[in-house]
């Protein structure tokens, strides 16, 4: 069976059942994560040929000839997708579990979409940030800044880690 | 994993030949291999504060699915199918399910076989811990008072729904030492547990955390440790142990469920004269956090406010469910929900403003905090005070409104609810952090705490980037590891920002000291020391020797943080559904660190309290039996469920905590089921006693 994850080529035999989250993980894409197993969550979403879909309930042996796009391709720390700089730039997550999953699913937004986000996030749950600065990192609004040497305190400073959250490069 | 199909059995025998001899199984573990030291899943710094009623494997399980035996193989499929071929045999027991019959004279005892070295209060009636004290005299101010109010409001259990589940995985390094990454909140106490379980040495271990995908409190526990642990050291193979999401719906830990009476009593003009707390918890079959929870959830409720007769009335329970733990607001919210909407029904009687009937009695800077012992000696005191602040943000920002109007023909009401809590746990809470010069003019710290979404990283690294001058991407972090960094109790009772950033503040305005004495004079900037003109880069000050410098706290002294909410919402009596129209949140944090960080653990603790309030219930069936074993069935908020909150701060400096700062995170959960349950009774005029509040119960308790 081959298929591309991220423009690279595999070629793999799944086990009978298997599914494609755990397909992904075997060829090392440990930033597809699990949070439930039924389609319930959202953390495991990729992209199937541009449609997000949730990895977990998604059959492997329907990969024959898809391109599968994790958040880890849509961007690098140094060439981030926009998307992904602006969940940076947003503060758009607090423990990054959810965060690769919602970036896959708003990566096929339109600005049309930005009025219908209850509804087209229905398949992504985020268990910490109440979804405002999620709202605000989709529809493109800064919340964070870079502080001066030494007046880091009492500014809204981004998480150190934020690019690799975002890009699905923190372990 | 083999859990046991009975919620109280003895295991008569077991047989794990067939399973041992699948190809692919390396080992089948079960009660004859386990250690025979009692623990507590349960996490604190001092591991007596939960009673040692735990075995990694017991011959007498005590709930549905509690382990029976495991398979370690070469994939979960083989390890699926070896399970099948185990053959128990148990004797089934008595079992109790409910608490109040748990406690009374009689009823099967859970963990009669426990002494007292198990720390467990009274074995033989199933209490962990009970609690009664009085102080004044309620029953006559209740006599006497021109009002009174008296009722019983319930919380269910509660999932945290962290959204990575609990899941270890362990190996042996080059030297033998056991390696655990795990998904934890408190990776030091793990490894102090672990080698207290299994007689390790404490160098021989190293627990350590990666990025941490939320806790809540679920994540305060010994849960999947000590199988990795029993696995590795018999294997002497890499192993992982992941729960599913249905795991953590049905062996995994809960909110505890609580069962709260209140009564309370004024005079004509909103004094409160008599305010009484009835408190009973169900833990489970195990007592982690059974103690904890039950001492702390009647704690900040009750001394919030001033009142010269309270009595509170306490008890912590065992039952054949599964274990409850720790949880967001470690019991506060449950009570806070009773005693909040006493307050407001009792404000109601007297036609009384309910932001008036606070500012009437909650305490004011100089009071003491009271329980029900005036005299009782405490760290907790008040450093600082913005309870008036958040009173009057909030009132403010309901009454302007925000526009929006209910649906046609909906009733409305508004709702809010105060809350305090201490900004750090009882007893201790310890830090050990360096701070460190790289030659490149980098600073390197090692600090223990995990960071599960707090923010507490981001506010580690601007503490330390404020004192040397430098910015915060020059800041190299080690952290959550028994490695990397001295010590910590670990990322619980909000004890992130104020003990491990006190603790690297301190060290590195120490090291900024070292820095300036090594350069002759000057002041710290990014990269070294300017000094007359000149910046004496760090490669150069380090000619001498390394510059390290160690900060360390113990959490006490503790003051107090404040919340207030408010709701307006809207209520379609024909359906029960509830619309929040407005959504107002005030904190009294302190100095606030970083604003955009802080306002996220308002919105987040909001969302995750509003899930609390009016969906979430993990229902079992009356024979410790979880129905809701799947996300599918229990519904936690959605983008589309969750509206936007208000956030504002109130202007305060705290003198314990960093920079002025005080905790903030699991604070601003507690006054929505609250808040909200008043908004409901003030535009239908029924109240809700019974959490969550959601549609079919509504629409019964409005249409009876």
């Amino acid at each position: 069976m081959k298929f591309t994850v991220n423009g690279d080529e595999y070629e793999a035999i799944p086990r009978p059942g298997q599914v494609l989250r755990t397909l992904l993980r075997d060829l090392d894409h440990f930033e597809v994560r699990m949070g439930c197993d039924a389609g319930d969550c959202g953390a495991c979403t990729v992209l199937l040929d541009e449609t997000p879909i949730h990895s977990c309930i998604y059959p492997a042996h329907r990969l024959e000839g898809t391109s599968v796009t994790t958040v880890a391709g849509l961007g690098t720390p140094e060439a981030p997708h926009p998307l992904q700089q602006s969940f940076a730039d947003a503060g758009g997550f607090q423990c990054g579990f959810c965060t690769a999953g919602f970036i896959v699913t708003a990566s096929t937004f339109t600005e049309h979409d930005h009025s219908d986000l209850p509804r087209l996030l229905k398949g992504n749950l985020c268990r910490c940030t109440g979804y405002r600065s999620i709202h605000d990192a989709i529809t493109g609004i800064t919340n964070t800044e870079v502080a001066p040497a030494g007046d880091a305190a009492g500014r809204s400073v981004a998480p150190p880690s934020a690019m690799r959250v975002v890009t699905g490069r923190e372990p | 994993m083999l859990g046991s199909p009975h919620p109280h059995a003895s295991i008569v025998s077991i047989d794990t030949s067939a399973a041992l001899a699948l190809p692919g199984v390396h080992a089948v573990l079960d009660h004859r291999d386990g250690p025979d030291i009692l623990f507590s899943t349960g996490r604190h710094e001092n591991r007596t504060d939960d009673p040692d009623d735990t075995l990694v494997f017991d011959r007498v399980v005590r709930f549905r699915g509690q382990r029976v035996a495991a398979v370690v193989a070469e994939s979960i499929q083989i390890a699926s199918r070896a399970l099948e071929l185990i053959v128990v045999s148990y004797a089934p027991l008595p079992a109790v399910f409910d608490p109040f019959v748990a406690r009374e004279p009689g009823a099967p005892l859970v963990h009669g076989d426990k002494g007292p070295e198990s720390r467990i209060a009274d074995p033989a009636r199933n209490t962990v811990a009970e609690f009664h004290g009085e102080t004044g005299d309620v029953a006559a101010a209740v006599a006497a008072a021109d009002a009174v109010f008296t009722g019983t409001w319930t919380t269910p259990r509660v999932s945290h729904v962290a959204l990575e589940t609990h899941a270890t995985r362990g190996w042996l390094d080059q030297d033998g030492r056991l390696v655990l990454r795990t998904s934890s909140q408190v990776p030091f106490l793990v490894r102090d547990e672990i080698c207290h379980i299994f007689g390790l040495a404490t160098d021989r271990v190293r627990v350590f955390t990666a990025r941490v995908g939320g806790g809540f409190g679920g994540k305060q526990e010994l849960i999947t440790e000590d199988l990795v642990t029993l696995a590795v050291l018999k294997t002497g193979r890499a192993v992982q142990y992941e729960f599913t999401r249905s795991d953590e719906f049905t062996i995994g830990p809960m909110r505890h469920p609580m069962s709260v009476g209140v009564t309370v009593a004024a005079t004509g003009d909103g004094t409160l004269t008599a305010l009484a707390v009835d408190q009973l918890m169900d833990t489970g079959a195990y007592g982690n956090h059974g103690i904890g929870v039950m001492f702390h959830s009647i704690n900040e409720s009750v001394s919030v406010y001033r009142c010269e007769n309270k009595r509170v009335d306490a008890q912590s329970v065992y039952t054949n469910n599964l274990p409850s733990g720790a949880f967001r607001g470690y019991g506060l919210g449950q009570v806070i929900f009773a005693i909040e909407s006493a307050i407001d029904e009792l404000a109601r009687t007297l036609g009384i403003d309910p932001f008036e009937m606070r500012r009437r009695n909650v305490i004011v800077p100089g009071d003491k905090l009271v329980v029900t012992d005036p005299h009782e000696a405490s760290d907790l005191g008040v450093a600082s005070y913005g309870l008036d602040q958040c009173l009057d943000l909030v009132q403010h920002a309901l009454g302007r409104g925000n526009g929006r109007h209910a649906p046609a023909g909906w009733e409305t009401g508004t709702g809010v609810a105060v809350a305090m809590i201490a900004t750090l746990p009882p007893r201790g809470h310890y830090t050990e952090a360096t701070v460190a010069l790289c030659a490149n003019g980098d600073i390197d710290i090692g600090v223990g705490t995990a960071d599960f979404g707090s923010g507490s990283t981001t506010v580690h690294a601007q503490l330390v980037a404020t004192a040397l001058g430098t910015t915060v991407n020059r800041i190299r972090i080690r952290q959550s590891d028994t490695d990397a960094a001295r010590y910590d109790t670990g990322a619980f009772g909000s004890a992130g920002v104020v003990v491990a950033g006190l603790a690297l503040h301190a060290a590195a305005t120490r090291l900024a000291a070292a820095m300036i004495e090594r350069a002759g004079g000057g002041v710290v900037v990014e990269g070294g020391v300017l000094f007359e003109g000149r910046v004496v880069a760090a490669s150069e000050l380090l000619v001498d020797g390394p510059l390290v410098m160690t900060g360390s706290h113990d959490g006490t002294p503790r003051s107090v943080a404040f919340n207030v909410h408010g709701f307006r919402v809207a209520v379609e009596r024909a359906t029960g559904t509830v619309e929040i129209l407005q959504s107002v949140q005030a904190a009294d944090a302190g100095t606030v660190l970083n604003p955009e960080q802080l306002r996220g653990q308002l919105e987040g603790g909001t969302a995750q309290a509003i899930g609390s309030a009016l969906y979430e219930e993990v229902r079992l069936d009356g024979e410790g039996r979880v129905v809701t074993t799947t996300l599918r069935n229990y519904h936690v908020p959605q983008f589309a469920d969750v509206p936007v909150t208000e956030v504002f701060f109130a202007d305060t400096h705290d003198d314990l905590g960093p920079l002025g700062a005080k905790s903030m995170s699991e604070a601003p959960y507690n006054p929505i089921a609250p808040a909200l349950a008043n908004a409901i009774r003030d535009a239908t005029g029924v109240r809700p006693y019974d959490l969550p509040m959601s549609r079919d119960r509504l629409w019964k308790l409005a249409n009876p």
